[in-house]
């Protein structure tokens, strides 16, 4: 049956889900097979792609794990090609000017050390902990899927403009330096010239803050780690361009990165001259994002000014009061105890208020109606506590 | 007692029918009871009851993934959101401010004075066309230029070249680090991509070796400023021109008094008129790989039409400037650039603190600044006309 499907005009994508020896074929025939451990052994578990505990838990694997890890996969695949488009496309400019010689426009350390050192830990931030709406939202709204069905944030579109974006930026980066060094003046106070290796640097400074930047505009889950790592990848190409060129190397056979940096940066224009080509680089795309937040704005965007009740009923419902795990009559009467006395901080009547709100959202309350474990709590079941 | 194991037996049989793994599933009498016990006389009756069937559960499944908020997801975290009330107001600041910017910049480009005089000499009516000849040496050409205005001091004279490739990859590795910081060794042996200007003819090694030493910009030039009809000579000042690091750490000249010496069995460049050691004879640490000129040249320009810095004008009574007046420019014409195609020029120039002449950063702030009000007063119709629809 799963083989049938597969073959219709859609090519839909094909989820089978069992728990016993017979069910093997089929998880192993559909493109995502999830085994349950149950009571007929663990042969289904064997042989799927995800095993879950409980029949329940699929709707969380589905709806809040599968759409987080979606976005984070599609924007890591996305941004890694937009960010060596930024950093590829200047060198490949740079040869209409030195008679396609292969000269590079940036020092060879920073050609190693750009996808390695300076671009690398803001992405893998990113990938691991971009929430872009509360799980309990998407829990409750499954319409909210749709928004990312049919692979639409690695379609064909979504990709032209990841890469134009990368293109355009890369021309803005190059260009931009090119007519503040092109004119031939001296940018520095005291009337000396700069040489080709202090162009290299500029553009790339340009680039690996503009690049991160850019992260920056579409990550929407600030922890402690995606500000650690935004600032220090910025703070670490400094520190470490001042450290590089601070020093005669004496293994190394030129020495032509030799304070080129702090030359830079002693530059009064130059700093001017990366501020604008940032912000010029940044200002459409923020422009874009609020036309389209406010134009015409997906479920998902509705959704995220919707998590203030939703955290309210959160608290209520992890709190200690509320429950425990498993759905034990011991933890029902705990919990009747507790409110008994008070020590319940969510009254029944927030909790109704919140799922209130909810119900013209949710239309799936009787999936989750024994859904009480830590990882899968809905908050319409929070106003059961 | 009974009725608390008969209780206790209860909950165990609802669990397996469900089929879950892990230890903590059999009963254990006597761990229930002193937990129960223990719990009866540390805290109330109602207290030590949740306390009792949380622990339980507890020690039931110690498989459990660990409930910290790390792991599970939920870290504090800030959730900005892109809206029209934050980017409008910051628009509208941003927009502001690069205007003020670029106004400021525009103006001090403005003042600076710039005075250009190309003397490549390829057509017959050039003061310098007699020298563009390369057959003919030691040529020397004039060129006169008046000053309407007083010339800001200090002035800044710089030479230029056009459709000069001192970027093509295999020109500007062509030198030796290590020869320029004085390492006798590579004296005797050039590193190999010096090729073909590492040995010469007779296979003695060439110092510095490399095309781009040898290509060193030989022309020099003395301004004369016309006075009651007789000539008085500019003085220039040849120190400060080469970036600080450059002279005094990254070149070194190689050790010997006098320096000759340290050259003994090496020639010089083939393009060069002088050996390196004859390059200031009057000035010790302009001589040898420490010559400003020298190491103006060596720092490789980024694009084919560059200048570089020649001389200042701030000795004496030109402090403040050019004065008005006419001048005269001598030039020793040894370059020559008409085979590629090439241009050669002076320019005299003063600077401020962002530099020379350069309309760039102004008109681009400008022309930004513009970009972001205007952009933040389309935003703000939009949003007034069509009240951004809120949630429903």
């Amino acid at each position: 049956v799963v083989r049938l499907l597969k073959t219709s005009p859609e090519k839909p994508i094909t989820l089978a889900i069992g728990d016993g020896a017979n069910d093997v074929s089929m998880i192993q025939e559909a493109h995502v097979g999830i085994g349950i451990m149950g009571k007929e052994g663990r042969q289904a578990v064997r042989n799927s792609d995800y095993a879950i505990a409980r029949f329940k838990f699929l709707a969380k694997l589905l709806l809040v794990h599968g759409h987080f890890y979606y976005i984070r996969v599609a924007t890591l695949v996305q941004y890694f090609f937009y960010k060596n488009v930024c950093f590829i496309t200047p060198q490949f400019l740079y040869q209409f000017f030195c008679l396609f010689s292969q000269q590079t426009l940036y020092d060879s350390v920073y050609l190693t050390l750009y996808n390695i050192c300076f671009t690398s830990l803001p992405i893998l931030v990113y990938s691991l902990f971009e929430q872009l709406v509360h799980p309990d939202i998407l829990q409750s709204k499954p319409g909210l899927y749709r928004d990312i069905s049919k692979n639409s944030l690695l379609s064909f579109r979504t990709f032209l403009y990841w890469t134009l974006l990368g293109f355009s930026h890369a021309f803005v980066f190059f260009f931009g330096s090119y007519i503040l060094m092109g004119e031939d003046t001296t940018l520095m106070g005291n009337g000396q010239m700069f040489g080709n290796w202090t162009f290299g640097t500029l553009v790339f400074t340009v680039m690996v803050i503009t690049v991160t930047l850019k992260l920056a505009l579409e990550t929407q889950f600030w922890t402690w780690m995606n500000h650690f790592v935004t600032w220090g990848s910025i703070a670490f190409y400094f520190i470490f361009s001042l450290f590089y060129g601070g020093i005669i190397w004496p293994f190394l056979h030129t020495q032509d990165m030799y304070f080129v940096f702090v030359q830079l940066l002693s530059s009064g224009s130059a700093w001017f001259a990366i501020i604008i080509i940032i912000i010029t680089c940044l200002f459409p795309d923020v422009v874009k994002k609020v036309f389209y937040r406010h134009l015409c704005p997906t479920s998902t965007q509705k959704s995220q000014s919707l998590s203030a009740p939703q955290a309210q009923a959160l608290s209520c419902v992890e709190s200690l009061c509320c429950y425990q795990h498993g759905q034990s009559g011991c933890s029902r009467l705990a919990c009747l105890l507790e409110q008994m006395m008070g020590q319940c901080k969510a009254s029944v009547n927030n909790c109704h208020t919140s799922s209130r709100s909810n119900r013209s959202w949710s239309d799936t309350e009787i999936l989750y109606s024994n859904d009480r474990s830590i990882l899968t709590l809905s908050p319409i079941e929070a106003s059961r506590c | 007692m009974y009725s608390i194991s008969m209780w206790k037996v209860g909950r165990g049989r609802k669990k397996k029918g469900r089929g879950m793994t892990g230890k903590g599933e059999l009963l254990h009498p006597g761990k229930d009871l002193s937990v129960l016990l223990t719990s009866l006389f540390l805290c109330s009756p109602a207290d030590c009851a949740i306390k009792a069937m949380v622990k339980h559960e507890q020690e039931e499944s110690p498989n459990r993934p660990d409930n910290t908020a790390f792991t599970q997801q939920r870290l504090p975290a800030w959730q900005p959101i892109l809206s029209a009330g934050i980017v409008i107001p910051g628009f509208v600041l941003i927009g502001l401010a690069f205007i003020g910017v670029g106004v400021g910049l525009f103006i001090t480009s403005r003042d600076v004075q710039v005075l250009e005089l190309d003397y490549t000499g390829a057509v017959a009516t050039d003061p310098c066309y007699k020298c563009s000849d390369p057959s003919i040496k030691d040529c020397k050409c004039t060129m006169e230029f008046h000053l309407d205005t007083l010339f800001r001091g200090p002035v800044f004279i710089y030479y230029g070249l056009t459709n000069y490739f001192q970027n093509q990859r295999k020109y500007g590795i062509s030198k030796d680090d290590n020869q320029l910081y004085g390492d006798l060794d590579t004296f005797k042996s050039p590193a190999s991509e010096c090729f073909p200007y590492d040995y010469d003819s007779k296979s003695k090694p060439i110092v510095p070796c490399g095309a781009l030493a040898n290509s060193m910009f030989n022309d020099t030039f003395k301004l004369y400023r016309m006075v009651n009809g007789s000539k008085k000579e500019v003085p220039l000042n040849g120190k400060g021109i080469a970036w600080w690091t450059d002279q005094n750490v990254k070149y070194r000249n190689p050790s010997g008094t006098p320096l000759i010496n340290a050259f003994n069995g090496t020639v010089k460049p083939i393009n060069w008129p002088k050996a390196a050691y004859e390059l200031d004879t009057t000035d010790v640490y302009n001589n040898g790989f420490l010559n400003q000129d020298f190491l103006v040249w060596m720092r490789r320009a980024a694009l084919p039409d560059f200048r570089k810095l020649y001389r200042r004008i701030t000795k004496d009574e030109y402090q403040a400037g050019l004065p008005v007046g006419n001048y005269s420019l001598e030039i020793s014409y040894n370059y020559h650039v008409l085979s590629f195609k090439g241009k050669k020029k002076l320019v005299l120039s003063n600077v401020s603190w962002m530099g020379g002449k350069n309309d760039f950063l102004g008109i681009a702030y400008l022309v930004v600044g513009s970009l972001c009000v205007f952009m933040s007063i389309v935003m703000l119709i939009v949003y007034a006309k069509f009240k951004f629809p809120e949630e429903d």
